[in-house]
């Protein structure tokens, strides 16, 4: 007990000094329990966060009639069949949990009939009708339903009219009954309309036709396809889908809220993994079923092979499973998953592995990893694939807080550095200076321990209670600590996201509310009193072995003699010193090289990331997409172009693409071809009753789409693929935003299935997708160029401009100019036509208008064939104008017009034909209207006693290949069209990003899942960025952290560059003692030190910049402010030490004295 | 005249506990052509007499005269570089200068430069009967005897005829340090230096003219 008492008095006699040393410990331990108490609190959060949030990464195709979720994409399961889609390598790739592939089967349950909102196909019957009678007003068959095999209401016995589709040229008997299928449609009176259409059943594996009309002799059976089919259709709009999933927070539904459990629970861990027969159902379906939870209900599966599970072709080949299940929860009304039950995967389920809809499956991603996992999914997906990651918030809540244990682990790591520097001092100052104490000891026979234990006695009590103190101060402080830490996240800057497609997932919110536990102060005391005993240990064991003398030097005399430098005084001490210097002289040259050249490393670098950002971000072009409110659509919407205009009008975004309203098309021939040759072409023939007019239309309906675009690559089949169009010479995707109106790009399938070329002039019967409102009839499109269909549709894309041109030629006379103001006569040949009206039409009209009959030309020597031939072969401009006008202005054949337009524009024009409707008249009866083409009557006299009447009305001259006699001004977005039906942008700056973000705002623009703001019609907006937040994101941490490293890295190289030369001037103290005893004078011995170390590290420096500029690297002004920097904390720690040992008494200076 | 006279001179070193007295009034006055030793034990106070006559201090009370001056009222530098030349027990020479260098380094203070104090430099080495060619050697390429001579030499390039000694054979053997003693005796004798010895060497006392004991801080002559 002898040493821990005497080491106990030490300390206790020793107040002063055993109080600095107490305060010492006490901020040790404190700061030490703090940065744990972050660390841990921190770190607790984000296993929260991890806990809390479920980030899945949703795999959808975007095809011809996404996002409906009931159909059955063959091209989908076509891509999926030829393995295209490689599920298992993205499955394989770091941060994937698990992949919930889309499987869903159609579940009956007998004797329960689902609400109404849960059958998908409600309209279908198959009915057995009699008293067919036609009805010439509707252009339908009228007759009593006798029976109703299947339909979703019962409509037996009521009058129905029926249209037989592919079967028009049956003719049904008033006496006969009818087995029909097909759709009730809604009429326009109280009346049931049946549109009758084909179908199949696959029966035993074969597919077996049913014509949608057939007649019915004798008794119906229950074999009868008819009853088979009625079955089928029965069992689908009973039927529920069967969703199986894993884990309920990995399905999308009630990932992203869509649905949550209201009553009852989730699956459990087990359920899950034994593919347990539990079950979750929408609560109203279940109100509608009497069902209840805890409740069995039995469920008959259906699956499907290759049609989707609400095809009801093979339906009526019976159940393919069946079982019973236990209702373990309800999950919320929503009108989407209704219809929905939702079951653990099973082995024992064998559903179809195409997916039913659009979504192919569900990754569950750890969390943080959906940016990596994004990025990997982008090179392995094929085109038309999408991957929209949802997070519910994770990286806006964790973020701040990952920052923050980053911060805390270098904070720790830097706290214990400083207390192992600080213990280190502690325990030299403590033991190691009491050396002659702890030899005293051992050389009276003290053993070893007994030292250790008098020294670990002293520093034990100080650290011990410094250690309990210091803990309970940082309890104390824990609260304020965590506010400060709190008040950090709410402070830290996250990227702005507003808008961003890594946004479109619900955000949950998880609250910061820290609770260190005990031990994290305890572990602190403990860690502070086990280091600071064992480096009291380690100094007591050097104080042993401290060898009380030093061993003399050994001085070595430079080896090459040196001569005396011809300077004097200071300048020559210096250099002397300098050249004689050895060691010290090479010593700091080459810490002076090091350091420039190190610095010149730094300086080079510090902004490399600045500058790779810069440059990723000018070089980055950002897509953005108008969408729907879940984020997901882009087709199909109401997008009003002003909104369009005003973003375009801040010229932050280019290259806006757009689609305007959809049309049907028709095809119904080739009018030209690409060698110039003309063909009949059938007309379309309508229907003349109203019923059969409306299944006209509908039948144009369910034809391929027409879609007016400005931009075929921002077509939004093609957001997610990049189509490689062909186009005809002299015209490129431009066209379509160009002036010409009839002008179309076609699939190329559909091109090689017709015998399409480019360069033909094709015609198609259109149809607005309006329907009964819109405009229905011919029009001949110019192809233009060919494109690969990504999806399997075959839409044709045409200029906005087209509704302007369909709205033209549809009528004899046009309703409007095409460009209202934009042309005007201002000059021709003549100065008294100027009033004359002059259109500009393309050459498509020249067809219309001698289709319709009722305009004749006439150029002498030619053929019709001939002038329409010059007419569309023109090179030059050529124009046919009014006969009459042309015989008012005494205009020949071959005449040129010069045409001007208000832009001051010109262009010339050659007369080649005219026009004009004649009537031969005599006293006022007319005798022959002449309307065809000839060359006969314009320059043959009437016949005597008639005169030539020619028709009133405006004069136009029709003019061929003047398309380019004319600017286009203003034309705004989408041609004049108020809505469009989907819009794409281009930032081409991304460093204008934020801008962009606020201008967005600034217009009302929503963000997916932002309540609606003052402007109703505002469109949701998503910006791509993606991948372009990832990278500056990173990068920026990279600055910020290189930042803090490098302005670190500068002050450490400051003090470096101080303390060395003091050290190295100070070392020279006994230098400076012999010349003040010699009565130098102290100028002059600072100026001598001043100027040695002053050469030594511009030298220095100078070389290792030199080094450095040799060796290919670039020298910049940072380096060069940085090294000059340096070189100044070296000459300020000369100074201060020469400066220090001078203002000391020379006697001191001289006698070594401390 | 003495050409150092020391009146009452009083010093004394403070820490934070206690004072310690070196000097207790000194009063002695040194004359040129002779050879003063001052003895005493370790701690008597003849160091900081020796420091304070060489000017690295001044007097807290009394005053230090040279040729009358007191050497409170001189610039201490000047002092130093000019009328008191110092010799140490561990000779205190440049390193990184050559034994020519360092001896003209006293002389380039004062102005004296070039070639004219180089052949002083030389003079002044074959004074102190080092060989020329020592001249281009380095401190540390010498003997402890030959740098005691260099320190010498340096110390007799201030032309000064004060020469303060403090222990100067302290790190010699007994031959050289007999050498060097000669040499201060001769230098004292024929040239006429004042010479003042600090000394534990009791054997080279016979040699000097005066022997004065400091003892307790204060100065008593013994010769």
């Amino acid at each position: 007990m002898l040493a821990e008492k005497n080491g106990l008095r030490s300390v206790w006699r020793s107040k002063g000094k055993t109080c600095l040393f107490l305060l010492l410990l006490l901020a040790l331990t404190a700061v030490l329990a703090l940065a744990l108490c972050i660390y841990s609190a921190v770190d607790s959060y984000l296993d929260d966060c991890d806990r809390y949030y479920h980030t899945i990464a949703n795999l959808e195709y975007i095809g011809t009639n996404y996002p409906d979720s009931n159909v059955y994409d063959e091209k989908l399961a076509s891509i999926m069949d030829a393995g295209e889609l490689k599920i298992n390598e993205l499955q394989s790739r770091p941060g994937v949990i698990n992949y919930q592939p889309n499987r869903a089967a159609l579940a009956v349950s007998e004797g329960a009939q689902p609400p109404k909102i849960a059958a998908t196909k409600k309209d279908a019957a198959v009915l057995a009708v009699s008293r067919l009678k036609w009805d010439e007003g509707t252009g339908a068959y009228s007759g009593i339903i006798n029976q109703c095999l299947y339909s979703y209401e019962d409509n037996a016995d009521k009058l129905v009219f029926i249209d037989v589709l592919g079967q028009e040229e049956l003719e049904l008997s008033q006496t006969q009954t009818y087995l029909l299928t097909g759709t009730f449609t809604t009429g326009k009176n109280g009346y049931l309309w049946f549109r009758a259409e084909p179908d199949t059943l696959a029966i035993d594996g074969e597919t077996v036709d049913i014509p949608a009309c057939m007649p019915l002799d004798g008794e119906l059976t229950q074999d009868n396809i008819y009853s088979r089919l009625a079955e089928s259709m029965r069992i689908r709009n009973s039927g529920l889908r069967m969703q199986m999933i894993g884990q309920v927070e990995d399905d999308y539904a009630f990932n992203q809220e869509k649905i949550s459990i209201v009553d009852g629970r989730t699956f459990s861990s087990e359920e899950v993994e034994g593919g347990a027969r539990v079950c979750l159902m929408s609560q109203k379906t279940a109100e509608t079923m009497g069902l209840h939870v805890g409740d069995t209900v039995d469920f008959s599966l259906y699956y499907s092979e290759g049609d989707g599970i609400y095809s009801a072709k093979q339906l009526c080949n019976g159940a393919d499973f069946a079982d019973t299940y236990q209702i373990v929860g309800f999950f919320s009304d929503n009108s989407d998953y209704n219809g929905y039950v939702f079951v653990p995967y099973s082995a024992d389920y064998a559903p179809d592995s195409h997916p039913t809809g659009y979504t192919v499956g569900q990754f569950r991603l750890e969390n943080g990893q959906d940016a990596a996992f994004n990025a990997a999914a982008k090179e392995l997906l094929p085109e038309g694939f999408r991957l929209t990651v949802y997070d519910q918030g994770y990286e806006a809540a964790a973020t701040p807080f990952n920052e923050l244990l980053r911060i805390a682990r270098i904070f720790l790591a830097v706290c214990m550095l400083v207390i192992l520097a600080a213990l280190c001092l502690f325990a030299y100052l403590f033991v190691y200076r009491q050396w002659e104490a702890a030899q005293t000891m051992y050389a009276l026979g003290a053993g070893k321990w007994h030292i250790f234990r008098y020294f670990l006695a002293g520093s034990g009590s100080i650290v011990l209670l410094s250690a309990a103190v210091g803990a309970t101060v940082g309890g104390l402080l824990e609260k304020a600590t965590l506010q400060m830490v709190a008040g950090f996240v709410e402070r830290y800057q996250t990227a702005d996201l507003r808008y961003s497609a890594s946004q479109i997932s619900i955000t949950k919110n998880l609250a910061f509310s820290p609770d260190t536990p005990f031990w994290v102060y305890l572990l602190a005391a403990v860690l502070m009193v086990l280091l600071t005993l064992a480096a009291c240990a380690l100094f007591t064991r050097l104080a042993l072995h401290k060898q009380p003398k030093k061993k003399k030097r050994k001085v070595r005399a430079p080896k090459r003699m040196a001569k005396s430098s011809h300077l004097s005084g200071r300048w020559k001490y210096a250099v002397l010193s300098v050249r004689r210097g050895g060691l010290r002289t090479a010593a700091v040259l080459l810490l002076s090289a090091i350091v420039a050249m190190f610095l010149g490393q730094l300086a080079s670098t510090a902004n490399v990331y600045r500058e790779q950002l810069a440059d990723f971000s000018a070089n980055t072009k950002i897509r953005a997409y108008v969408t729907d409110v879940g984020g997901l659509n882009m087709d199909n919407l109401i997008v009003y172009s002003d909104t369009l205009e005003s973003l375009y009008q801040t010229g932050l975004v280019s290259d806006i693409g757009v689609t305007e309203s959809e049309w049907h098309y028709r095809f119904e021939g080739v009018r030209r071809d690409a060698q110039g040759n003309a063909h009949e072409v059938a007309p379309t023939k309508l229907p003349t009753g109203q019923f059969a007019f409306e299944t006209f239309q509908y039948q144009m309906s369910l034809e391929p789409k027409l879609v007016p675009t400005n931009s075929l690559y921002n077509a939004p089949e093609f957001y997610y693929s990049s189509p490689e169009a062909t186009w005809l010479e002299g015209y490129d995707e431009s066209c379509l935003r160009g002036d010409e109106l009839n002008i179309c790009v076609l699939p190329e399938s559909f091109m090689q299935r017709e015998g399409v070329e480019l360069g033909s002039v094709v015609r198609f019967y259109c149809m607005s997708a309006g329907g009964l409102y819109g405009y229905m009839g011919p029009m001949d499109l110019y192809v233009v160029g060919s494109y690969p269909s990504k999806s399997g549709s075959e839409t044709v894309y045409v200029p906005t401009l087209f509704e302007t041109n369909l709205n033209e030629t549809s009528q004899t006379t046009p309703a409007r100019p095409l460009f209202p103001g934009e042309f005007s006569p201002k000059g021709m040949r003549y100065e008294d036509v100027t009033a004359q009206k002059i259109e500009l039409l393309s050459t498509q009209l020249w067809e219309n208008l001698t289709q319709d009959g009722l305009i004749c030309f006439s150029c002498p020597g030619q053929t019709q064939e001939e002038l329409q031939s010059a007419f569309w072969a023109s090179e030059t401009n050529v124009c046919v104008m009014h006969w009459e006008q042309k015989a008012a202005y005494n205009l020949e054949f071959g005449d040129t017009l010069t045409i001007v337009n208000d832009a001051g524009q010109s262009v010339e024009s050659t007369l080649i034909g005219a026009y004009g409707r004649v009537q031969v008249t005599q006293d006022g009866v007319t005798l022959k209207e002449m309307g065809s083409f000839t060359d006969e009557i314009p320059d043959n006299q009437p016949p005597e006693g008639c005169q030539y009447e020619y028709d009133s009305g405006e004069r136009y001259i029709f003019c061929a290949g003047m398309s380019n006699c004319y600017t286009r001004g203003e034309r705004g977005i989408a041609d004049g069209v108020a809505v469009c039906k989907s819009a794409i942008f281009t930032l081409n700056d991304a460093t204008k990003l934020d801008t962009l973000r606020q201008t967005l705002e600034d217009l009302d623009c929503r963000a997916v899942g932002q309540q609606r703001g003052t402007d109703l019609r505002a469109p949701i907006v998503v910006l791509d960025d993606w991948n372009y937040v990832t990278v500056t994101d990173s990068l920026q941490r990279q600055i910020t952290y290189l930042d803090i490293l490098y302005d670190c890295l500068y002050v450490c190289v400051g003090i470096l560059g101080l303390v060395v030369s003091y050290l190295l001037v100070t070392m020279r103290k006994k230098e400076i003692g012999i010349m003040r005893s010699l009565g130098t004078q102290r100028m002059q011995i600072f100026g001598g030190f001043f100027a040695e170390q002053l050469l030594l590290v511009l030298v220095g420096c100078a070389a290792g910049l030199g080094i450095w500029r040799l060796t290919g690297h670039v020298c910049n002004g940072l380096c060069l402010i940085l090294t000059g920097a340096f070189a100044l904390c070296w000459m300020v720690g000369t100074a201060v030490s020469v400066l220090h040992l001078l203002r000391s008494k020379a006697l001191d200076v001289l006698s070594d004295r401390e | 005249m003495a050409i150092l006279e020391v009146k009452d001179v009083r010093f004394s070193y403070r820490t934070r506990y206690h004072q310690v007295d070196a000097l207790k009034g000194v009063t002695y006055a040194f004359d040129e052509g002779k050879v003063y030793a001052l003895v005493g034990k370790s701690g008597s106070g003849k160091s900081t007499l020796l420091s304070l006559m060489a000017g690295l201090d001044l007097p807290q009370e009394g005053e230090i005269l040279f040729e009358g001056r007191p050497t409170s009222a001189m610039n201490l530098d000047q002092y130093r570089r000019e009328k008191a030349a110092v010799i140490y027990q561990s000779f205190r020479l440049f390193p990184a200068l050559t034994v020519e260098e360092n001896v003209t380094y006293p002389m380039e203070l004062r102005g004296l430069g070039g070639k004219a104090a180089r052949e002083q430099a030389r003079a002044l080495i074959q004074k102190v009967n080092l060989p020329e060619t020592a001249l281009d050697r380095f401190p540390s390429m010498l003997s402890g005897g030959e740098q005691q001579r260099v320190a010498i030499a340096r110390a007799l390039g201030m032309d000064s005829k004060l020469l303060l000694a403090d222990e100067p054979t302290g790190n010699l053997d007994t031959e050289n340090g007999n050498h060097i003693i000669d040499l201060l005796v001769r230098l004292a004798h024929e040239d006429g230096y004042c010479v003042i010895i600090a000394t534990h060497d009791m054997d080279i006392l016979q040699k000097m003219d005066c022997v004065c004991r400091v003892q307790d801080g204060t100065l008593h002559t013994v010769k």
